[in-house]
């Protein structure tokens, strides 16, 4: 997912910012320039804003789909720790048989 | 007296070869362990500059607000009074970034770094303590056993073979898993990879782009308040502040940007490294490898801006 920003906003947005600092404050555009920076930067705010807000959807797929994947691996990692779990239990089951074959 | 080896020894020893060739290989264990590694460090290094956005969001614009001396208006937009939550929104301190959207992230990228940590334990963990004491347990079985026709030095190899056929049988049963996990959550890091290209590229509708925007209007707003006369030493270092606190913003999101879209992009090219060497061990793990150096270097390289 690669939305790219509207590029003609960004370098309004840019060319505003650098024109407003370059510009001294007696400049008699200069209040303008500073409402139009202002205004043009916060549109830039609020459409960002938005495509972030849209962009939660793709990292709670991941979420959704991830969290499964962890559960089924450390299901696999219990099953590994069983083997030596499965030793023991043979030798109980050898130790177990020799007390009943002595007994005999 | 020595007595040749019977059948049964025989067995099991034919047993471990046959498992030797079925486990992971070195190579394979390496790799995963790189990626795993690597992975989770991208993960955090991700994560703690994401947390870090929204916090120095919310700085820059009170210093902003403070400096363009922000009046609230009396009433709400539509005429009804102002309320404590409409004077809240009207000052939007987090330029809409709210802590849902930062907690959708770090919820995701979590299951990321334990993805990573699992790969590592898979590759590292050998069960060998577990196996060797669970070798005792059965050799002193044996040697208890009535009858036992076992001398005391098979006991002890085949107490040996217990262990070594154990960890071959866990490297089997280890690669057999990762051989269904890893291309299974395969397309699931390249999601996580957009997502976070997304976030970090600075040309994209991302929270670092926000960043950057919210740290040009501080600077715009300081620089149109420092060429004005007038006000007091407190006024003017406020200004002064505001500047500053802009450009560190900027160079924090300049310098870490590119690093990190270089370490998501090896991450995809490793990714798929990853998912072919599980198949097949003799291929390079060159993609690997590259990933982690990145990652180094992202972690490296945005150390200074980390609070």
């Amino acid at each position: 997912m690669t939305t790219y920003i509207d590029t003609d906003l960004a370098n309004l947005v840019k060319k505003l910012s650098d024109l407003r600092i370059a510009t001294p404050e007696s400049n008699p555009n200069y209040s303008s320039i500073t409402e139009q920076y202002r205004e043009a930067s916060k549109e830039q705010t609020e459409a960002i804003d938005k495509a972030i807000d849209n962009a939660d959807v793709d990292y709670k797929d991941f979420s959704d789909c991830m969290q499964p994947a962890i559960d089924a691996i450390n299901k696999a990692l219990d099953d590994i720790k069983q083997v030596a779990t499965a030793i023991t239990m043979v030798a109980k089951v050898i130790d177990v048989a020799g007390k009943i074959i002595s007994k005999v | 007296m020595k007595r040749p080896l019977n059948s049964k020894y025989y067995i099991v020893i034919l047993l471990c070869v046959c498992l030797a060739g079925c486990g992971l290989t070195q190579a394979q264990k390496t790799g995963i362990s790189a990626f795993g590694q690597a992975t989770t460090a991208l993960g955090t290094a991700s994560k703690d500059q994401l947390q870090g956005s929204r916090e120095n969001i919310i700085q820059m614009n009170k210093q902003r607000l403070a400096i363009v001396k922000k009046v609230s208006p009396e009433k709400q937009q539509d005429g009804k009074p102002e309320t404590r939550d409409s004077y809240t929104k009207e000052l939007d301190l987090d330029s809409g970034l709210k802590q849902e959207n930062i907690e959708k992230r770090v919820d995701a990228i979590d299951l990321l770094v334990k993805y990573g940590n699992l790969l590592v334990a898979f590759s590292e963990d050998t069960q060998e303590k577990e196996l060797t004491t669970a070798s005792s347990q059965f050799t002193d079985s044996i040697k208890q056993f009535p009858g036992n026709p076992l001398s005391a030095e098979e006991i002890t190899g085949l107490g040996q073979i217990v262990v070594v056929a154990g960890e071959m049988f866990v490297d089997y049963k280890k690669k057999e898993a990762l051989k269904k996990i890893i291309p299974t959550v395969s397309p699931l890091i390249t999601k996580i990879c957009d997502a976070l290209e997304n976030d970090f590229d600075l040309n994209n509708k991302g929270i670092l782009k926000l960043t950057s925007i919210v740290e040009d209007q501080l600077a715009n707003e300081s620089i149109d308040g420092l060429k004005r006369e007038g006000g007091s030493i407190g006024d003017r270092l406020i200004l002064i502040d505001g500047l500053d606190l802009a450009n560190q913003n900027k160079l924090a999101v300049e310098t870490s940007s590119p690093k990190i879209l270089k370490a998501i992009d090896s991450m995809r090219k490793a990714n798929d490294n990853l998912t072919n060497l599980i198949k097949d061990d003799k291929v390079a793990i060159d993609d690997i490898k590259s990933f982690a150096d990145n990652v180094n270097s992202l972690v490296k390289a945005i150390k200074p801006f980390m609070k």
